[in-house]
């Protein structure tokens, strides 16, 4: 009986063995592709090699809110300074229950107007309708009954005016030129459908007047934390899974889209955590099924600044959602699944999403029930295990603080020496806790799923730049 | 043995990941010296040109056209000539630059030629210097036309972009059918936008570009360009572009439908209104079009669109309505539209453009 629970724990260390290795090179890749291909866009800014021009497309920005009035003035603010010379706003309060709508009609000297709503895609009714055109841009400010953010981005295009559409959070702000390099591949390439840009921590930004000033690493270990796997993810992962039109995800915060394909798709699921990531794979699928040539582009160089949870209880909401939002999406488009139909996508993205996303934090934890039950057997190699452990987080480390220094010098930053070893020593804390944390947040994510799966994650949101 | 295997990979992935880490410390540090040293040059570089424009004897001299293209041969001396060239352009006076250009000829002609084997990045960047060449310059640099198209070979779409642009900026028509032959002979996709915003910025007699353009047979990407191209110029091509009305092409029928709102012609209305009364494909753009057209048939036709199916043509129809003479009488017969489409939308259009008019 012994014999066969050893081998049979023996087999288990050797799958988690062969698990990590995977992950690490698949990181590897990444990150040498990111550096490379970061590297290659700078040295072609540099010597010319864009596309600029007075008018690019025109474009609509949607904001849906929920309790946004905090952070609602200053992203709206941040949208009117763009340097682009065709867009709209378009704020849909998805029944807020603070001040959200209030303090838009004020700051913004909105009224109301009686505007047809042409519904083709499905969504809650419309209350009230506000707009001001004394501005920069036109700005509609749509009230409806609260129905979900999916439901909200329904309401957003419905309402649009324009062929291309951008979705961002309300507490995002943009840098001025983020609507122009954003719109990049699209001008470069035809059959664009999705773009996605660069999400970045706003808590890293030194604000002055609503302008930046400077960068720094902020003293609170968890956002700083995710500062370093924010870049992980989006100078890294993202450039890989782009060179073969792999990428699942556009973020929420920041992504373009063609508005025609997207209602030809569906539109936002409104039954679903993670609608940005579900239409981005409902766009795959739809565009696949129907021969439909197509391309889901990813922009490092289109910036975004979006608040990231400051205490450890947002951050468990943010993580718990996400995480759910993977789960729905990926179970309702199971049929990818190392279907040779779908390409690299079903292969390769897919099989990455589930086996190191979804499933991870379940495998780590038959990691550590393994190791535990062989420390008990006697079958457990102390040495190697923390010899391993220590390489493979020195590697990790090692691999972060690359990418930081990428980021750097691609965005162009100064950053003081006191900065500099902050991320390095966060790099290391960062591999060992902030993953364990979000391990244990992932394994209980659905504790309660039934009960909360249709609401609005909620963060605690800070004041940007007293505008 | 497994383990070892394991340590091996280990340890070769960490020293991957370290030489990466170094060299982007590398690369940083590199490129804040390389961006410091390229000030320290542009201004060296902007005093030696200012010097040379003062003395035309010595802008001829062999030596100094030698040293010139030195310069040039390098993506680095291209960029700091270019720089420096831009500040002399604003501090110098328009005749010295322009004298100065024109006897560095030979140099600029020599590069042009290196350029030519070179990747395709920094064609690009000898492409866009080229385009930022002053017109006065021109005559003397239209050749490069020639070289110019040799770089759309195996180009990327910066190249291409950058190529399109210098050969409007050198006005040279004739390189310029050609680079959209080869667009279209290798089926490279440049979006229409792009071609249509190259084309206007043309230094040239751009009715001319236009109508020697139209003689060929394009796709449907180059033709529609030329299309947004001549809607933007004031000459009169209606005769040109009327049969394209019925194009096999939907992208081709909006830029011309597009094209007669700006370039009014009273035979396309009948045309305009049976397009919004088939509601095609195309009537969108027609209704708004009509918008130019006024007329009691055409404001029947519009009337009628308010009823439309598509909430664009409604729209559109609403704003075409609006720019028309209305008696007070018919405005509120729109306003009272039985079809609770139309009417909402005839109010909010009409209300919107009340509040434009505080």
């Amino acid at each position: 009986m012994l014999r066969v629970l050893e081998y049979a724990l023996g087999f288990i260390d050797l799958f988690f063995l062969l698990y990590l290795m995977v992950y690490a090179t698949y990181l590897l890749c990444s990150i040498v592709v990111g550096a490379w291909k970061l590297y290659y866009s700078n040295k072609m800014r540099q010597i010319k090699n864009e596309i600029r021009h007075e008018f690019y497309f025109p474009v609509s920005i949607l904001v849906p809110a929920y309790n946004e009035e905090v952070t609602i003035v200053d992203s709206i603010e941040s949208l009117l300074k763009l340097d682009y010379k065709l867009y709209e706003i378009v704020i849909v309060d998805d029944g807020s229950k603070d001040h959200t709508a209030q303090v838009l009609v004020e700051h913004f000297q909105m009224s109301p107007v009686q505007r047809p709503i042409r519904k083709s895609l499905q969504c809650e009714k419309e209350k009230i309708i506000y707009a001001a055109d004394h501005w920069k841009v036109p700005i509609t400010l749509i009230c409806k009954e609260n129905g979900g953010k999916g439901d909200a981005l329904n309401m957003g295009i419905n309402a649009s005016r324009y062929p291309y559409f951008l979705c961002i959070d309300a507490d995002s702000m943009l840098q001025p030129d983020s609507l122009e390099k954003i719109i990049q591949p699209v001008m470069e390439e035809d059959h664009v459908v999705a773009v996605g840009g660069l999400v970045r921590s706003s808590q890293s930004l030194k604000m002055e007047n609503g302008k930046r000033t400077g960068y720094r690493m902020p003293w609170n270990l968890i956002t700083s934390m995710q500062i370093l796997e924010y870049d992980r993810s989006f100078l890294a992962a993202r450039i890989l899974l782009d060179r073969f039109n792999g990428n699942m995800i556009i973020s929420g915060a920041f992504g373009l889209f063609q508005k025609d394909v997207v209602i030809a798709a569906g539109g936002y699921d409104r039954n679903t955590l993670g609608e940005d990531m579900e239409l981005v794979v409902r766009l795959h699928v739809f565009c696949r099924n129907n021969k439909i040539p197509y391309a889901i582009r990813y922009e490092p160089n289109a910036i975004c600044w979006s608040q990231v949870p400051e205490s450890l209880g947002d951050l468990r909401k943010q993580r718990r959602r996400w995480h759910l939002g993977l789960f729905q999406s990926m179970m309702k488009h199971r049929r990818m699944f190392l279907n040779p139909t779908y390409g690299w996508l079903g292969m390769v993205s897919y099989l990455y999403y589930l086996l190191y996303e979804l499933l991870s934090p379940f495998v780590q934890l038959l990691g550590w029930v393994t190791m535990a039950a062989s420390a008990v057997v006697g079958i457990l190699n102390w040495d190697f295990m923390l010899y391993f452990y220590l390489m493979y987080t020195l590697y990790n480390a090692v691999l972060t603080i690359t990418i930081f220094f990428q980021r750097i010098y691609t965005l162009r930053l100064k950053i003081s020496v006191l900065d500099t070893i902050k991320a390095i020593i966060v790099c290391v804390l960062e591999n060992i806790f902030f993953r364990l944390f979000l391990d244990a947040v992932r394994v209980t994510a659905f504790i309660g799923y039934q009960r909360k799966k249709n609401q609005w994650g909620r963060i605690r949101r800070i004041k940007q730049n007293g505008v | 043995m497994q383990q070892s295997i394991v340590s091996a990979i280990v340890v070769f992935y960490l020293f991957v990941g370290a030489a990466l880490l170094m060299f982007n410390l590398f690369y940083m540090f590199g490129m804040e010296w390389k961006s410091r040293m390229r000030k320290r040059r542009v201004c060296a570089e902007q005093q030696e040109q200012a010097t040379v424009m003062e003395n035309s004897k010595k802008q001829k001299e062999k030596a100094y056209q030698k040293r010139l293209y030195q310069k040039l041969r390098t993506a680095e001396g291209l960029l700091i000539f270019e720089q420096a060239l831009e500040e002399n352009q604003k501090q110098m006076p328009k005749d010295k630059v322009v004298q100065y250009l024109q006897n560095c000829r030979a140099a600029i002609y020599d590069a042009a030629e290196t350029y030519r084997k070179r990747s395709a990045m920094e064609r690009a960047l000898f492409a866009y210097f080229v385009s930022t060449l002053p017109q006065e310059t021109i005559p003397e640099y239209r050749h490069l036309g020639q070289q110019m198209l040799i770089y759309l070979e195996d180009a990327t779409v910066y190249c291409r972009e950058n190529v399109l642009k210098a050969l409007c900026s050198l006005g040279n028509a004739e390189a310029l059918e050609r680079a959209l032959c080869l667009f279209q002979e290798n089926d490279w996709y440049h979006s229409p936008k792009l071609l249509a915003d190259g084309m206007i910025g043309f230094c040239g007699d751009r009715v001319a570009l236009a109508k020697r353009l139209w003689n060929r047979k394009w796709n449907e990407n180059i033709k529609t360009a030329l299309i947004q191209f001549m809607s933007q110029l004031p000459d009169d091509l209606t005769d040109l572009v009327l049969p394209e009305l019925s194009s096999k092409y939907q992208e081709i029928r909006f830029a011309a439908i597009r094209y007669f709102a700006y370039h009014i012609r009273q035979e396309v209305a009948p045309l305009l209104r049976e397009i919004v009364q088939r509601e095609e494909d195309t009537a969108v753009a027609a209704a708004w079009t009509l918008g130019k057209y006024p007329g009691e048939e055409t404001k029947q036709t519009l009337v009628q669109a308010l009823r439309s199916r598509n909430w664009y043509v409604r729209h559109n129809a609403a704003v075409s309505l609006i720019q028309m003479p209305l008696k007070k009488k018919e405005i509120k017969a729109l306003c009272a539209n039985e079809d609770q489409y139309a009417r909402e939308m005839f109010i909010y259009v009409l209300e919107s453009r009340e509040k434009k008019k505080c």
